[in-house]
């Protein structure tokens, strides 16, 4: 049964993404690998509006203390196994905003993140690099433990 | 119209194949003016800092290993945007075609290049790279120098400081030993 539903995990993933104060290039990227032109639709990806029906959480930007709490609580809210993918820059280490003075991030800081897109803003391509790599680790996560 | 707007890019993409980049599984190279991850040509780069000071995201660090002084840069907070490229004097970094830097560990999408340091005869403080000392002394010898300017070369601003003023206004300051070279190749050691 859990094999199953690995399998189904790795064929169809969906895909919640979060905007944790981002200066929205990142956002703009990550939907155009959802275009026909890059079309991550053709792994089964699907973008998804409710955090409790997704397996991948994608985070863009700095985490600031407006969004840390529902940064939080979306987590929470997403069942088990959890992938985290930090897309951008600014999700991976704070970029150009690290220093701003209303920072709580990055956001390994604040929840576990399992793959990191680095680029301002990253290719599609490369998203599409990243969420074929988090596609191996769900795979290796195997039997629903985190 | 829409719709037989619709229709007709169904056929284009009839005849010359889909429209979508099958990028896993072929390479979609990046335009040629593309930003892609800054790397450093080993053999040109001084270590002078320049790219250090002017990196808006802090991403390069200047790394103190001792007898080698490495230039280091940091992928996972660089923003590619070539500012290092433009205040390099010596051109010796170049915005590569390198875009995929997805990785599971952020602490390793870095480059590093090290070469032999220059540290302060007096304090052992770190001051620059060989090639820098040599570049500069390049640079001045058409000047006429003192003849101990290679001893000058090598010492840190602040102990420079404190020599010149031993040696030019005899002063005798207690801190300072007066000519320490001896002492200071022993301390290298
Ligand atoms: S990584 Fe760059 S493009 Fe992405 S959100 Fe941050 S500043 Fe914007
Ligand atoms: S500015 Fe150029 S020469 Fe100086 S440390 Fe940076 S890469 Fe090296
Ligand atoms: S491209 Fe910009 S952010 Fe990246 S290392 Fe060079 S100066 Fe820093």
């Amino acid at each position: 049964m859990s094999g199953l539903i690995t399998w189904a995990r790795i064929k169809s993933p969906w895909l919640f993404h979060f905007n944790s104060g981002s200066c929205n290039n990142c956002d703009i990227e990550l939907l155009d690998a959802l275009t026909p032109r890059f079309d991550v639709e053709r792994f089964g990806i699907l973008l998804e509006g409710s955090p409790r029906h997704a397996d991948v959480l994608v985070v863009t930007g700095i985490v600031n203390r407006q969004t840390l709490p529902r940064l939080k609580r979306i987590y929470d809210q997403m069942p088990n196994p959890k992938i985290v993918v930090a897309l951008g820059t600014c999700a991976t280490s704070g970029g150009i905003f690290s220093e701003g003075y209303n920072i709580a991030g990055p956001v390994d800081k604040v929840i576990p993140v399992d793959v990191y897109i680095p680029g301002c803003p990253p290719r599609p391509q490369a998203i599409i690099d990243g969420i074929v790599k988090a596609l191996a680790k769900i795979q290796a996560l195997r039997g629903g433990k985190r | 119209m829409t719709k037989l707007k619709a229709v007709l890019e169904g056929f284009r993409a009839l005849i010359k194949g889909p429209f979508t980049v099958r990028y896993p599984f072929e390479p979609s190279p990046p335009p040629e003016t593309f930003r892609g991850a800054p790397k450093r040509d080993i053999e040109k780069c001084t270590a002078c800092g320049a790219c250090y000071q002017n990196c808006p995201t802090k991403a390069i660090s200047i790394l103190d290993l001792g007898k080698e002084v490495a230039v280091d840069v940091w992928y996972g907070k660089c923003i590619f945007c070539a500012r290092c490229t433009e205040v390099c004097p010596e051109e010796a970094v170049k915005m590569s075609l390198t875009y995929d830097l997805s990785t599971y560990n952020k602490e390793e999408v870095r480059e590093s290049v090290s070469m032999p340091a220059q540290r302060c005869q007096i304090c052992g403080k770190l001051i620059t790279s060989d090639r820098q000392v040599d570049k500069v002394i390049d640079r001045v010898k058409i000047l006429p120098l003192p003849l101990n300017y290679h001893m000058m070369v090598s010492l840190c601003p602040e102990c420079k400081r404190k020599q010149q003023a031993t040696l030019l206004l005899g002063l005798r300051v207690e801190r300072v030993p007066a000519i320490t070279i001896p002492v200071a190749v022993s301390e290298k050691k």
